[in-house]
């Protein structure tokens, strides 16, 4: 569905991409995720081709973002960060016309705003101004404006930002449910936990460099299993003896490391710790997740 | 219907604003029917047009991308499929639809009351609709010059689109246009639908670089040559004594014709400076320009190629034109000024390349000012006539003066360039062959 190869973008005294590329299928849910300043905005930007590359290639759907951005932008939908709306137009309004310039036909149009208002819970709210709605009343209007056209791909950047807890629980299942329609998504946030909910793959950024694009389930089945040993108090050996395995201190008395070999290794690993007198309170394997495989893709890279 | 004058429908004409405007206009002419000696009787109606087309209208033209910026609403325009054309007429008539009722309930007030002659009346709203349009492509080129920023966005674009009107009005004093002769309203009116066409157009294609469409260069070369043919028809012999002088022996129609061409190559000449402003500076872009014209690709180099390269190509061609159909007449007046251009465009791209505030346009414009109006008669008084060589146009002596400092403050660019990263690398050329 997405097809990006050599990607290159420059600001003036930095390279924002550098040389990116990769593929992603459709109806694929992707995170895409990097810490800040990798340049998960400017890919986006790029891939709805609201901004031109300095060099390289973005195909969506088989459309060429540079060579027919307009005809792009009918495919495609996208929620920026921090977006607007005409204030003093009803959500009726602000539907009707971005599906008027968005180009879908008069005799669709009143059944696509009306359908995609039912989609998101904005029915009750048709005849009132956007400028009267609540933050996540307001979210949802913006992503009913990206979805009104029925795009192939949608790109949501930071949808959770200011949302309060519940508002970030239905987004989530909104979010899914238009993946199981069909749609291919890329998500751009800092909460991992959210996007593990419904993310299929995960792109990960870094300086403007490509660090993964992988299966997140097959990712953390492959993922090294990652030990966390708990102290009941501070010990200045514990370094010493695990520093073969490139321990990293969570605080004063965790540490994490990755451990080859299984429940044997780890055996002897504990037998080694308590005959050297270290305090052990607690030495298990961490679940794998999302957040996890992310801090691990990184480490090193920033 | 556009979308674009659908949505600004909604937003300008409610009723109450249509019914409050249309209650306001009515009490006005309503006042004038009925109060003796009421202003509206002499020039009253041009002046609530100046107030209503021009103020009120220009106001809203140069707020219309402004306000897309601050509600964050531009991206979200710059991603539909509404076509530039639809997009910038839609924009333009759009935000100016309460005007254009107003405007509309005073050209009927006007006809009820009388007063101003019709085509008075006629060359105030063609003023009007210029300093509407030129405001909104004003706009548009901010937006491009200055990045997001929008303090005082809104403001500059106004000024500038009266500056479009100071443009037209001072052009409309000849009066007479290859021969024929015009009454004032009719020159003016001409001159404003004149404008009114290139600035629509400059609009439209500022549009399509929004819209993500690319430029060819044609257009504005088009209409730079329409400039160049509608100038060539002005003859200010008259305003030029040396020249005058230069044209004493030949013929009167001959002299008006020469006259008036090397006018309209001197009008290019001009345009190449006021297009360096107006172009964007961004070092990445010309650095592809530079790319795309090192690597042989022709097409991408003419959709990449600043409007300040092509406007210096035409108003190059002008030069040669000019000197070839007035057999030399003019002397050295064109080539020393083809070489002061490019004096004062190097030193305009030196200082502005880069920048992303309008603080550096303005020092650009300050220091054109200093050395076009402030230093030359200071340098006459302190080094005597040896000063009419560097700061002036020459009739009579090759200008080797000039042609020095057009070499220093071009050296001068490329360096800069060279610092701000508009220039290729070796490296670079070969990431963007790849």
């Amino acid at each position: 569905m997405i097809r990006v190869r050599d990607l290159v973008f420059d600001y003036p005294g930095h390279r924002a991409l550098d040389g990116l590329s990769f593929n992603i299928d459709a109806g694929s849910v992707v995170a895409l995720v990097g810490p800040n300043g990798a340049g998960k905005t400017t890919l986006m930007r790029c891939i709805a081709a609201l901004d031109t590359p300095g060099g390289g290639n973005i195909q969506v759907d088989g459309i060429d973002a540079l060579e027919a951005p307009r005809e792009l932008h009918r495919r495609i939908g996208f929620l920026q960060d921090f977006f607007g709306l005409y204030e003093d137009l009803s959500v009726r309004q602000c539907l009707t016309y971005q599906a008027m310039a968005r180009g879908v036909a008069r005799a669709e149009r009143d059944d696509r705003v009306q359908a995609t208002a039912q989609r998101l819970g904005l029915v009750p709210w048709l005849d009132k101004r956007a400028g009267t709605l609540s933050r996540g009343w307001r979210q949802r209007l913006g992503i009913a404006q990206a979805l009104v056209h029925e795009p192939a791909v949608v790109l949501l950047d930071e949808p959770a930002a200011g949302l309060d807890p519940a508002a970030r629980r239905e987004l989530s299942d909104l979010l899914v449910q238009i993946a199981r329609e069909g749609t291919t998504l890329i998500v751009s946030s800092h909460i991992l936990t959210e996007l593990a909910d419904y993310s299929t793959h995960v792109l990960i950024l870094a300086g403007g460099q490509l660090v993964s694009n992988e299966k997140i389930d097959q990712a953390i089945r492959a993922a090294r299993r990652v030990m966390r040993l708990r102290l009941t108090r501070p010990d200045p050996n514990v370094e010493n003896l695990l520093r073969d395995l490139n321990p990293v201190a969570v605080d004063a008395l965790q540490f994490e490391f990755t451990l080859d070999g299984g429940d044997e290794a780890a055996s002897a690993l504990l037998t080694k710790l308590v005959t050297a007198g270290v305090p052990v309170a607690e030495l298990g394997a961490v679940e794998a997740d999302l957040e996890r495989l992310y801090l691990e893709r990184v480490r090193g890279t920033t | 219907m556009n979308p674009e004058l659908q949505r600004n429908f909604w937003l300008e004409l409610s009723p109450a604003r249509v019914g409050f405007t249309a209650v306001a206009i009515a009490l006005v002419y309503l006042s004038a029917m009925m109060v003796p000696g009421n202003w509206l009787h002499g020039s009253g109606t041009t002046l609530l047009l100046f107030a209503v087309t021009g103020l009120w209208g220009s106001r809203r033209a140069a707020d219309a991308i402004p306000d897309e910026l601050a509600g964050r609403t531009w991206d979200t325009q710059r991603l539909s499929v509404i076509s530039p054309w639809s997009m910038c007429w839609g924009k333009l008539f759009g935000v100016t639809s309460l005007v254009w009722i107003a405007t509309a309930l005073t050209l009927i007030g006007h006809a009820v009351i009388g007063g101003a002659s019709w085509s008075e009346i006629i060359a105030t709203t063609a003023s009007c609709v210029l300093w509407q349009v030129a405001s909104f492509w004003a706009s548009l080129l901010l937006l491009r010059l200055g990045g997001q920023r929008v303090r005082g966005h809104t403001t500059v674009a106004q000024l500038l689109g009266l500056a479009a009107v100071g443009v037209s009005s001072v052009w409309s004093w000849p009066r007479a246009w290859y021969g024929i002769d015009f009454d004032q309203h009719t020159m003016r009116t001409v001159l404003s639908l004149f404008l009114i066409a290139l600035t629509l157009f400059g609009a439209w294609r500022a549009t399509r670089v929004e819209l993500q469409a690319r430029n060819l260069p044609w257009g504005l070369a088009l209409c730079l040559a329409l400039l160049f043919v509608f100038q060539a028809g002005f003859a200010p012999v008259g305003n030029v004594p040396n020249l005058k002088f230069q044209m004493q022996d030949i013929s009167a129609a001959s002299a008006a014709l020469s006259g008036g061409l090397l006018l309209a190559a001197a009008t290019l000449l001009g345009a190449v400076t006021v297009t360096s402003f107006l172009t964007p500076k961004d070092p990445i872009a010309l650095r592809s320009w530079i790319e795309a014209v090192r690597a042989g690709q022709a097409r991408r180099a003419l959709e990449l190629q600043p409007p300040f390269v092509t406007a210096l190509a035409m108003a190059f061609l002008a030069t040669v034109i000019a000197i070839a159909l007035t057999g030399g007449v003019g002397g050295f007046l064109l080539p020393s000024t083809f070489l002061l251009m490019l004096r004062d465009v190097a030193l305009v791209l030196t200082l502005t390349v880069g920048a992303r505030t309008g603080r550096a346009h303005l020092a650009a414009l300050v220091l054109l000012a200093l050395l076009h109006v402030v230093v030359p008669p200071l340098a006459r008084v302190l080094i005597g006539p040896f000063a009419d060589l560097v700061f002036r146009p020459s009739l009579q002596s090759v200008p080797v003066v000039l042609l020095v400092e057009a070499v220093l403050a071009n050296a001068l660019l490329v360096w800069r360039l060279k610092a701000v990263g508009a220039m290729p690398t070796s490296q670079r050329t070969q990431l963007s062959a790849a």
